[in-house]
């Protein structure tokens, strides 16, 4: 999808804007999600041919940052993000009916792609789907699933008969699925899903791997612009308390040792936004070397969110680590977003095995000759 | 292609390259990859070769001989130069005194020096810092007495870089005490073989002479040989301050030349019989690494993109981009120096003044440990990190 011209950008903005600071953070989120459909957000990602206005990923970053700024419940990510965009590209046209229900705000769906054995490994899967007489049915146990209690219907990742990877549709409430919700640590209840010869609808024709792949590096690339709103909020409130804040005589700005730090913050805040926007851009140009531009993004975002929410803490002293102030929330809210679809290290882990195959070979080139102290 | 270039940047990268690796000489290549010393004689040859092609200037306004290049197509051309083993072109005239005379100098002094530059015949230093006047510049003391048609110049000078190679040395000196430091200070031209001027060298850490102290006694400088306004020069002084901080984005190709070195090397060192590289937890290391050139380089681009908004984001990016830029780059050569750590560390100090004709594992290491000496210096020149600090505290409010 192509992203917005800039008038239509700012005009969404304004929206997303308006609806996120007139929202309160625990306001249920039906009425938040009517109101995203009414301003036309939720068409946002969706094509134009499924009653959209398309927009790219820089264009989704956009809300992402207001529901982090606002830390705002709304089942985005899941729905419009991951899954309007899986649906759209496994099933193209024929997915524009539920693409439209997505648009009008009728349906919200959840990806549930993690399993309790196989970590962030999501190629290790061991649910399978097969087929029927009635149609294809899942087996498999499913945990991780952001927005779970919030989703009409899940896309679940599965293996079939032929070892591919398939992405099913299942409803909700289909025969053979169980879903549990459980509280994470920022508040926000995680799904488990157990599947006994559920029901399913196999989206798209043969192998997903790389779809599912696709879809979890846009999904990184949006809880990262999720994190740089939330991290805004608290550099600006640090900020403001530090120089309003009184300790010896002084305005807690006019310490140095303050003011490098908060300065530290501010640095982590503009490395941020450089690798958000360089990985949105090269989502939506197809960059050929997008991998590195993702996990560069989550790695080097993983750091600077732990930077800030810690020193956000820190300059804030005592009052920093209350369940009353916002900023002990920004915390968990960070650490959440960082562990979903990989945490740095295992970013880093998988981006190291990129380096090594990429340039293992060079290094060893020519190197018949070792190094040695003669 | 990258997402703040277009299509137009995409072609012109590709000619840079091609440029550098049809013309560069090979023993230039050589001694930077190798991180040997580079001579005057070098830089020069390279400065030419740049002219030939209309490059050297690139950066430049057209009425003055150059290229009119925006920043990001300087970034562009510095960023594949550098990356190609292309000497970093010394600042002095180019980039600091240059477009100072071609802002605020007057059509006499334009005529006398920018064709020196131009041509590279001319080598500048910098007189900035004095022994009690680093960070904290507007403390210098160095006094200009006004005596007829002259001044008379009197102090010292310190971390004169190049002063030993240079003709002409622009310099900041006091005129008067006024209020605040900053006012009083006045820009000069000194020729380095005016009576009165000596050159003593430092050697650095990484026992080289590069910089130097340069004594100032009773030495007789022209009235025309001011530029602008006495008492202003200040002004000047911190619009070439922010060209040196901008200047800090070759970092980013440099940056991609150390990774290059890094990766050799550890095709090169073993560690139980087997070659690093071999090892996944070294590429683990690597690959951190990578993310920080990764991000840097999209830091540059944000600030090259957003360039010229306003002043104050400008002083704050600019700053920002030093602090940056100098901590990857030692991150970087401090890997290096953790592969080589194993061997001892073996420096030969001897053959750090090679001719660049030949490259063997031993002068790598020895040019690799010198790139880390070095680079100590990097987060105190053009203002130390915490200064940077300061500079952005201040433009924020705080």
């Amino acid at each position: 999808m192509t992203p917005l011209d800039i008038e239509t950008r700012t005009m969404f903005a304004a929206t997303v804007g308006r609806v996120f600071s007139t929202s309160d953070a625990g306001a249920n989120v039906d009425g938040i999600w009517a109101e995203l459909a009414e301003g036309g957000v939720l068409a946002l990602g969706i094509p134009e041919w499924a009653d959209g206005v398309g927009g790219g990923m820089a264009d989704l970053g956009m809300v992402m940052r207001s529901i982090g700024a606002a830390l705002s419940p709304a089942p985005y990510l899941s729905t419009v993000v991951i899954s309007a965009w899986l649906v759209a590209s496994l099933e193209g046209r024929r997915g524009k009916e539920g693409l439209s229900a997505f648009a009008a705000g009728k349906r919200r769906i959840s990806l549930a792609h993690y399993e309790p054995d196989a970590g962030y490994s999501g190629s290790a899967s061991r649910t399978a789907v097969a087929e029927r007489g009635s149609g294809p049915v899942l087996n498999g146990r499913k945990h991780f699933v952001l927005d779970a209690e919030h989703a009409d219907a899940f896309l679940v990742t599965a293996r079939d008969a032929a070892g591919l990877t398939r992405v099913c549709l299942v409803d909700r409430h289909a025969p053979g699925l169980e879903v549990s919700v459980e509280q994470a640590v920022d508040g926000t209840r995680i799904g488990r899903l157990t599947l006994r010869g559920a029901t399913a609808k196999i989206l798209g024709d043969g192998d997903a791997a790389g779809r599912v792949e696709e879809a979890l590096e846009r999904a990184n690339v949006a809880v990262c612009a999720e994190a740089l709103g939330a991290m805004e909020e608290i550099t600006e409130k640090t900020r403001e308390y530090l120089r309003t804040r009184r300790a010896f005589g002084r305005t807690l700005s006019q310490f140095q040792v303050l003011q490098h730090r908060f300065v530290d913050m501010l640095i982590a805040l503009e490395e941020t936004r450089a690798v958000v926007e360089a990985a949105e851009a090269a989502c939506d140009h197809k960059d050929a070397d997008r991998a590195t531009a993702v996990h560069a993004c989550k790695i080097t975002t993983g750091r600077t969110s732990r930077f800030v929410s810690a020193q956000g803490i820190q300059l804030h002293g005592g009052v920093g680590v209350t369940d009353e102030l916002i900023i002990s929330r920004y915390y968990k809210r960070l650490m959440m977003l960082e562990a979903s679809f990989g945490n740095s290290a295992h970013h880093l882990r998988v981006f190291a095995g990129i380096c090594q195959q990429r340039y293992g070979d060079d290094a060893t080139d020519g190197s018949a000759v070792r190094i040695q102290r003669s | 292609m990258r997402h703040w270039e277009d299509e137009d940047l995409g072609s012109f990268r590709r000619e840079v390259r091609a440029f550098c690796a049809e013309k560069l000489p090979q023993d230039i290549r050589n001694k930077v990859e190798l991180g040997i010393v580079l001579e005057k004689e070098d830089q020069v040859r390279w400065q030419k070769i740049l002219h030939q092609r209309g490059w050297f200037l690139g950066h430049w306004p057209r009425e003055q001989g150059g290229q009119g290049w925006d920043v990001r197509r300087r970034f562009a051309f510095l960023d594949e130069a550098t990356a190609a083993g292309a000497p970093r072109l010394s600042p002095f005239g180019l980039s600091y005194v240059g477009p100072v005379l071609y802002t605020f100098g007057t059509k006499d002094q334009c005529d006398r020096y920018l064709p020196g530059i131009r041509n590279s015949d001319t080598w500048w230093c910098q007189g900035y810092s004095e022994p009690n006047a680093g960070s904290d510049l507007a403390n210098l003391k160095t006094r200009a007495v006004r005596d007829g048609d002259s001044y008379r110049v009197t102090g010292q000078k310190i971390w004169t870089t190049t002063a030993h190679w240079a003709d002409m040395m622009f310099c900041l000196v006091r005129t008067s005490v006024e209020e605040r430091p900053q006012q009083g200070i006045t820009f000069l031209l000194i020729d380095m073989k005016s009576p009165g001027v000596s050159v003593r060298p430092i050697t650095t850490m990484d026992m080289v002479h590069e910089t130097n102290e340069v004594f100032l006694d009773d030495v007789v400088v022209p009235v025309e040989n001011r530029v602008g306004e006495e008492g202003k020069g200040w002004t000047y002084a911190k619009f070439l301050l922010d060209n040196e901080r901008i200047s800090m984005i070759y970092v980013v190709g440099r940056i991609k030349l150390m990774l290059r070195q890094l990766r050799e090397l550890a095709g090169k060192v073993d560690e139980g019989q087997q070659p690093i590289s071999s090892d996944p937890y070294f590429w683990r290391d690597y690959a951190a690494l990578e993310v920080d050139a990764h991000t840097l380089e999209a830091l540059v681009a944000r600030q090259l993109v957003d360039a010229g908004v306003d002043d104050v984001q400008r002083t704050i990016g600019a700053s920002i981009l030093k602090l940056r830029c100098t901590e990857v780059m030692l991150a970087i050569a401090q890997a290096q120096v953790d592969l080589m750590a194993r061997l001892g560390l073996p420096y030969d100090t001897s053959r750090l003044h090679g001719d660049g004709l030949s490259r063997d594992d031993a002068l790598m290491m020895t040019g690799l440990l010198r790139g880390h000496l070095s680079g100590r210096a990097a987060t105190i020149y053009g203002g130390t990190s915490e200064i940077q600090k300061n500079i952005v505290a201040k433009a924020i409010g705080l």
